[in-house]
């Protein structure tokens, strides 16, 4: 739960260190969004890669700090999901929107709880990895077109 | 099955109200300052949730969660009704259906609005999977084994300790990260509880063999 509240903390000069250093401020959220699932992916290969491969006493203190992270980007992308909706999402809209994305959520969530009884540990956080990372390529897109958008409109 | 079906219905509640109470430029703050408050307040929750229990036994923290909840209704009657509507006044146009059919047709029409959906619950599937899996792994994977069996047998239940055990504030039920009043971390808690064992003749509680047992075998 720290790990959590400190990952809402961080949000905001997280925040104002890529709107002043990398992107503009209206891109900020975006990338912050990308930075955490990527961060959240990486965090989640560490258990994969160590259940799979190493030795289990090696790897507690790794798994342990993996743990910590995956908590920390739980917290960073909470506020960052809510700006990202009302930035996208219609006001009007916001409600069915987001219970139609429930379905997919669920299907997501019932087939990740399955696969712990069926697959090894490592499999399920490689799993769960990968949808960080899916999350974060989507995310990337929606950077990007920003960007291409804004560069459109510099050549006409 | 009714807490879950409780927690979605507040969900989208919630968001969608904040986006009508909240003006748009203070969404951020808003949003930042709910994550904040919700580890907070679970936090909290842990620690009034063993006191309840010590003072009013097991079921203090549920007589604790339905003071809490009254508590929340009182709040929410003073909340402004939110119909769902495009222009103040237009609720003949905002039926549930009207809104599902729009809302599809957004989905379909706007790559954006179905990345953001995506993305939501690719994210959020990720973390609910991963929160249940930590549970297994925290109790049945050897190392976190041979620390439990050296603090916990030795020491009285308290909800605070076992909850720094969960690591994560949804380990035991799914509950969405967006829940103003964290509830997540207290039910853990109190789950758990539920599956401790007491031994009269060291006078302690002893969790995790019966956990264990149930999740491992």
């Amino acid at each position: 739960m720290m790990a959590i509240t400190i990952g809402g903390i961080v949000f905001q000069p997280l925040e104002h260190f890529f709107a002043t250093k990398i992107t503009t401020k209206a891109k900020a959220p975006e990338l912050s969004a990308v930075f955490s699932y990527i961060m959240a992916s990486l965090s989640m290969s560490v258990p994969a890669i160590c259940l799979c491969c190493a030795a289990a006493n090696v790897c507690f203190e790794r798994v342990l700090a993996s743990f910590l992270v995956i908590e920390f980007c739980v917290g960073l992308s909470s506020p960052i999901a809510g700006i990202l909706r009302s930035k996208y999402v219609p006001d009007a809209y916001q409600g069915a929107i987001m219970n139609i994305f429930r379905l997919p959520l669920n299907v997501v969530v019932v087939s990740g709880t399955h696969a712990t009884d069926v697959l090894e540990q490592y499999q399920v956080f490689g799993i769960v990895s990968g949808l960080f990372l899916a999350a974060a390529a989507l995310q990337a897109t929606l950077a990007m077109d920003g960007e291409v958008e804004k560069k459109q409109v510099k050549k006409d | 099955m009714i807490q879950r079906v409780k927690c979605l219905f507040l969900l989208s509640l919630f968001e969608m109200c904040l986006t009508v109470v909240v003006p748009r430029l203070m969404i951020l703050v808003c949003c930042l300052q709910c994550s904040i408050g919700n580890g907070a307040t679970a936090i909290l929750a842990g620690v009034i949730a063993q006191v309840l229990e010590d003072s009013l036994g097991h079921i203090g923290p549920f007589q604790g969660a339905i003071a809490l909840t009254v508590f929340a209704l009182v709040l929410i009657l003073r909340w402004e009704e939110n119909y769902g509507e495009s222009k103040e006044g237009d609720h003949g146009t905002s039926s549930v259906y009207r809104q599902f059919t729009d809302g599809w047709k957004l989905v379909a029409n706007d790559s954006k609005v179905l990345r953001i959906g995506l993305i939501q619950a690719l994210s959020e599937g990720g973390m609910y999977t991963v929160s249940s899996h930590v549970l297994l792994l925290c109790l049945c994977w050897y190392p976190w084994r041979l620390l439990l069996n050296r603090i916990l047998p030795s020491m009285p239940t308290s909800i605070p300790f076992l909850l720094s055990f969960c690591l994560n504030n949804k380990v035991c039920l799914h509950v969405g990260p967006h829940s103003l009043i964290n509830e997540s971390s207290w039910r853990c808690a109190n789950g758990m509880r539920l599956l401790c064992t007491y031994d009269g003749h060291y006078h302690r509680w002893n969790c995790i063999p019966t956990i264990r047992t149930l999740l491992c075998n």
